[in-house]
């Protein structure tokens, strides 16, 4: 009796499974948005580089036309974006993102390195970048090259950047397509991490805050 | 006799399925509605006063002569709402705030940025909207001829598929 009792409730409970993954499956059928919707969007944020990588020590040209090698810039937290001045659309946004770091650091804000660096050195002139960064802010670092110099500097950050066939009759008016992520290295030159289009302003504050911290632990 | 009524119904309620879409496309004497909100631009930074002095030639050194060479660009940004029960098109943009201007799509291409222009128009859904937002759709400024500061504003004209034309208000600010 016992016996046949549990197999009862044992074949109750398979049935039971049964119909629940039927009228579940029957659901998600009849309401496919049900079976879209628990998608989350992720809260983008910084991704960290496995294996810090100290970033060569090239020699560029700054906003003022004065050759600048990166190790410059090295004692400093350093928050990188490659754009170009031509870009109406993402770069601008991405510099008004480092803008938002800084005032979101405050004070501290003076112990970190905000640098541009143009893809564009056909029509990024030293001129045109110190006008574009400093409009900004009057303390961030623009810096330009030959192509090739910038082609292997952004390839040492996994990017890339490729200039493209002009839609128009201008020759003038090409775009050129490029990686764009903000890259934070550390006062040691170490590239440690990078944010993608968009990540919001306070975790790359956070980050560098953390950075900051840690510099002057170490003395 | 029962089988045959059943494949002529079957038959029947197929046809009316397949029929059913396309009626209201046909029938509908639709029109789209459109309107347009939150119009924005990015500031262009006191960029277009050094390219007025590059282009007169007022500054001799070749640093400047070569930066001519580059113009000064903007894009801006908005909702189009289309309220009417047919779907229509944004075909091109018109103003005199800049030499060119283009709807562009941003997108990512091989792990890049890149943009691109949108040559047979922007649709615009019925009864939806359309957002123009940064790294994604925006109307292209290339050769922006005044400089604009956070909080001037200017005009756009939007030229659609179904004849409307349509004038933006566009505030510059600060994204």
């Amino acid at each position: 009796m016992n016996m046949r009792s549990d197999g009862f409730k044992v074949f109750l409970g398979v049935l039971g499974g049964m119909v629940a993954i039927v009228v579940f499956g029957l659901l998600l059928s009849y309401a496919p948005e049900l079976a879209r919707a628990p998608v989350p969007t992720p809260t983008p944020g910084g991704v960290a580089i496995s294996r810090y990588r100290t970033i060569s020590n090239a020699t560029l040209t700054d906003h003022d036309n004065r050759p600048m090698s990166l190790g410059a810039l090295r004692g400093k937290p350093t928050l990188i974006a490659f754009g170009y001045t031509f870009c109406p659309d993402v770069c601008p946004l991405t510099m008004a993102d480092l803008r938002r770091v800084k005032r979101e650091l405050g004070e501290a804000g003076d112990r970190v390195n905000f640098v541009f660096i143009t893809v564009d050195p056909q029509r990024d002139t030293p001129e045109v970048i110190r006008r574009y960064v400093k409009a900004f802010d009057p303390a961030f670092i623009g810096l330009t090259g030959d192509e090739a110099t910038l082609k292997k500097l952004i390839y040492e950050f996994d990017g890339l950047f490729e200039k493209q066939p002009p839609q128009s009759g201008n020759p003038n008016s090409y775009i050129v397509a490029h990686t764009s992520f903000i890259y934070l290295l550390d006062a040691q030159g170490q590239w440690r991490m990078k944010y993608s289009f968009g990540t919001p302003v306070e975790v790359i504050a956070r980050d560098v805050q953390a950075m900051l911290q840690e510099s002057a632990r170490r003395g | 006799m029962i089988k045959k009524m059943l494949f002529a119904a079957v038959a029947g309620l197929t046809l009316v399925a397949c029929a059913a879409p396309a009626t209201p496309a046909q029938n509908s004497a639709g029109q789209s509605d459109i309107s347009i909100r939150d119009a924005w631009a990015h500031p262009t930074m006191g960029m277009v006063a050094a390219h007025e002095g590059h282009a007169h030639g007022s500054h001799g050194s070749s640093d400047k002569a070569d930066a001519a060479q580059s113009s000064v660009n903007s894009a801006a940004y908005m909702v189009i709402e289309n309220k009417g029960n047919a779907p229509d098109k944004l075909l091109s943009v018109s103003g005199d705030i800049a030499d060119m201007i283009q709807v562009h799509q941003t997108r990512e291409k091989d792990g890049m940025m890149v943009m691109e222009e949108i040559a047979d128009g922007l649709e615009i859904p019925a009864n939806g909207n359309v957002e123009l937002r940064p790294a994604s759709y925006h109307i292209m400024l290339m050769g922006v001829k005044r400089d604009l500061k956070p909080g001037d504003t200017f005009k756009l004209t939007l030229n659609f598929q179904s004849g409307k034309v349509i004038p933006v208000d566009v505030t510059v600010r600060e994204p």
